[in-house]
């Protein structure tokens, strides 16, 4: 009960604040995951809209530019962003039918970390002090069992304190993965690094869970007060 | 905020129009399937309050967004609610504070002086106030301001922007080589490179820094100023305040912003944003014929000082003409080291040509507005304007012909079509 009140409250509170980022959906296609989780880190996909229509060899050199800026790829993911943004923001992208069809394989947590997660929070989970809070030794994992899924489904906006720094970023939102997908990766990184040692049986989730969770109309905003209401109750 | 919004907003038809025309350049040769909720769902006024909600936003993140014209050519200078902004690293996390219209409060805020120096200095924002400033008018202009343009020839990646990459703005400060001489640092015999960065870091720790190099004995530096005011009150922290380097007729990526560091050294800075980013080809090049990535300190130069260039400020495309005479005027500048004699203004898309009446400005580096009244019948007409200097050098009527693979420096003869009733 308490629960359902503070969620209502917390949609009241983010009813008419305005949009801070731009929520840019890309054509779904296969690699097109990955570039979510690589190329929101220093600017938002707009650059990526904007330039679309350019053929392989300039996304190509693209790719380099953006290694010189100092965005972090393996050999193999630089393939996978390269075929993802030569075919569907090339000069002749396929149908949008076409396009819609394709299957996430099965991934494991690691893999799903690399390539969602750690161009912002870093591989080894600590983040970057100022811009990106670190996951590693986080005690807000662990506050509510539902809370990781809720920002990865709707992103987290709004001043957080984070072991005692302060974070005014935006995270956007990673509803694109599947409800599996999530389910992986709160569970990865509730077990990564020093996390471990704080993982129990309670904090379990499946992939039903994060599916039941998408019909909550949360955003950014509201996931910013439905923290504080959690950090809150778990700090008296 | 809200007082502004009357003054500097525009009326709903005007709004309108200018959405149309965005849309009509990216539909132009593909369409994305569902490009749900893009750039325009959120307002400038959101990223950075005091802006007015008019401006065509090109990356949230970073506070990029541009000026419809119909917003620009209301001043003469260019109120800082209405101003192009440009920012290298996201507006949020660390960097929250240049996503302000207000002033940086920071008097002890210091610039180093270093590099191949004898004597290392500093000096203090509270020591420049009580330097002798100079003021001057100034075009400030994105180098790739009119990026969407060269589309026609093959699209350049990046911020498709239009021609509201632009302002015309007063910036006062105290003169770079004056207070360089009254420092005295010392000046080793190797020193051929002035390098400028500030406080805006990148949000990865591998992130690339952004810093800005320019030859020392450029005689552009002459006029170079660090400024601590612009339009009459000290400098909003979005345009680079408290210090901003100044260097009139150069593009905006050379007046680096939160200037934190003057360095001298002999060789220009290794960051990819002086030596690979923010170049043009020396030789002329065809789509295809270089590599985006390619570019080197050898075969490029930075986008430093601005060709010359018009632009068309009435009527746009967005206005209603009614047959008979007309007043076609406009904008033209160029790098300030010569001034601008001649604009010619064709109704007939350039068969025909006749010279506008050209109003010199207080200051060579401003805009020189220009006009001419013309008989316009019923009907579609290609206005189209061109500029040309006391050095002879003039804009290309087709503008494709300066693509470069990164879409800098467009300078094009202006064309607008209008629909005459
Ligand atoms: C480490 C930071 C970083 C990451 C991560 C990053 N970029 Fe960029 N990107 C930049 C910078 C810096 C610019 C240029 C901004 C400027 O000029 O100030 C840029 C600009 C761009 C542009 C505009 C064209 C240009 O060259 O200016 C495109 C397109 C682009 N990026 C695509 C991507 C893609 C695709 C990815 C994901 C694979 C990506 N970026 C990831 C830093 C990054
Ligand atoms: C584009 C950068 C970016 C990416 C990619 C990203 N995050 Fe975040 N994340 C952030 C920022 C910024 C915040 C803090 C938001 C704020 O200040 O309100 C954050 C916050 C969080 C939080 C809340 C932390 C707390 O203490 O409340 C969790 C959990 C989280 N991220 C998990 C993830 C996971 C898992 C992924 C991969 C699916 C991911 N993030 C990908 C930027 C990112």
């Amino acid at each position: 009960m308490l629960h359902a009140l503070l969620l209502v409250s917390a949609l009241f509170l983010s009813v008419g604040i305005p949009a801070r980022a731009a929520e840019i959906e890309l054509p779904a296609g296969n690699g097109r995951d990955l570039v979510y989780g690589k190329c929101r880190t220093c600017h938002d996909l707009q650059y990526l809209v904007d330039s679309a229509g350019i053929d392989e060899a300039t996304w190509d050199g693209l790719l380099d530019d953006m290694e010189g800026y100092g965005c972090e790829f393996t050999a193999d993911q630089r393939e996978r962003l390269l075929a993802y943004l030569a075919t569907y923001l090339g000069p002749t992208p396929p149908p949008a039918e076409v396009s819609a069809a394709t299957a996430a394989a099965e991934v494991d947590g690691e893999t799903l970390f690399r390539d969602q997660c750690a161009s912002c929070h870093q591989e080894d989970g600590r983040g970057v002090e100022g811009d990106f809070p670190p996951l590693d030794g986080n005690p807000d994992l662990f506050t509510d069992r539902m809370f990781p899924v809720y920002v990865l489904l709707f992103g987290l906006e709004g001043e957080i304190d984070v072991l005692g720094k302060t974070y005014t970023g935006i995270m956007p939102s990673f509803g694109h993965l599947s409800d599996v997908e999530i389910a992986t990766l709160v569970r990865y990184i509730r077990n990564a690094w020093s996390n471990r040692a704080r993982y129990t049986p309670a904090l379990e989730l499946s992939g039903d869970d994060v599916r039941a969770a998408r019909e909550k109309p949360l955003n950014p905003t509201a996931v910013h007060v439905y923290r504080a209401q959690q950090v809150a109750t778990s700090r008296p | 905020m809200s007082q502004n919004r009357p003054r500097f907003g525009m009326t709903r038809r005007e709004f309108g129009a200018l959405g149309a025309t965005a849309g009509a350049i990216v539909a132009l040769d593909w369409s994305l399937p569902r490009l749900a909720r893009a750039a325009g769902d959120v307002k400038a006024s959101d990223l950075i309050p005091g802006k007015v909600p008019e401006m065509i936003v090109h990356n949230a993140k970073l506070g990029v967004m541009e000026t419809p014209l119909e917003l620009l050519r209301q001043h003469r200078v260019t109120p800082k609610e209405i101003m192009f902004n440009r920012l290298h690293f996201p507006i949020s996390g660390e960097r929250s504070w240049t996503a302000s219209l207000e002033p940086v409060e920071r008097p002890d805020w210091t610039i180093t002086f270093d590099g191949l120096v004898s004597r290392i200095r500093r000096v203090t924002v509270a020591d420049l106030e009580k330097m002798g400033t100079t003021e001057v008018e100034t075009v400030v202009q994105c180098a790739g301001n009119g990026r969407a343009f060269f589309a026609a020839k093959a699209k350049c990646p990046g911020s498709q922007w239009q021609h509201g990459g632009m302002a015309n703005v007063t910036f006062e400060g105290v003169p770079l080589k004056q207070l360089i001489e009254e420092l005295n640092p010392g000046l080793g015999a190797q020193v051929r490179y002035i390098t400028v960065n500030g406080a805006d870091d990148p949000p990865t720790p591998k992130g690339a820094d952004f810093e800005k190099s320019y030859r020392i004995d450029d005689p552009a530096l002459d006029h170079a100023i660090l400024a601590i005011r612009m339009n009459g009150e000290p400098i909003p922290a979005c345009h680079g305040g408290p210090v901003r380097l100044l260097i009139p007729g150069f593009y905006g990526n050379m007046n680096v912003k939160y200037v934190t560091r003057v360095l001298f050294a002999a060789a220009q800075s290794p960051t990819v944003f002086q030596s690979r980013a923010y170049r043009v080809p020396l030789q002329p090049v065809e789509p295809g014929q270089m590599k985006i990535s390619d570019f080197t300190i050898t075969n490029s130069e930075p986008t430093y000082a601005f060709r010359i260039k018009s632009v068309i400020f009435a009527p746009l495309a967005s206005d209603s003409v009614k047959a008979g005479k007309v007043t076609i005027s406009g904008v033209a500048f160029n790098d300030g080291q010569a001034p601008i004699t001649l604009v010619e203004v064709s109704t007939d898309g350039g068969r025909s040509w006749r010279a506008a009446a050209i109003e010199k400005p207080k200051s060579p580096f401003a805009w020189y507005h220009w006009s001419l009244e013309a008989e316009l019948t019923a009907g579609t007409h290609t206005l189209v304007a061109k500029a040309t200097d006391a050095w002879g050098r003039s804009q290309p009527l087709d503008g494709t012909v300066m693509w470069n693979p990164k879409g800098y420096e467009w300078n094009g003869a202006d064309h607008v079509t209008v629909t005459v009733t």
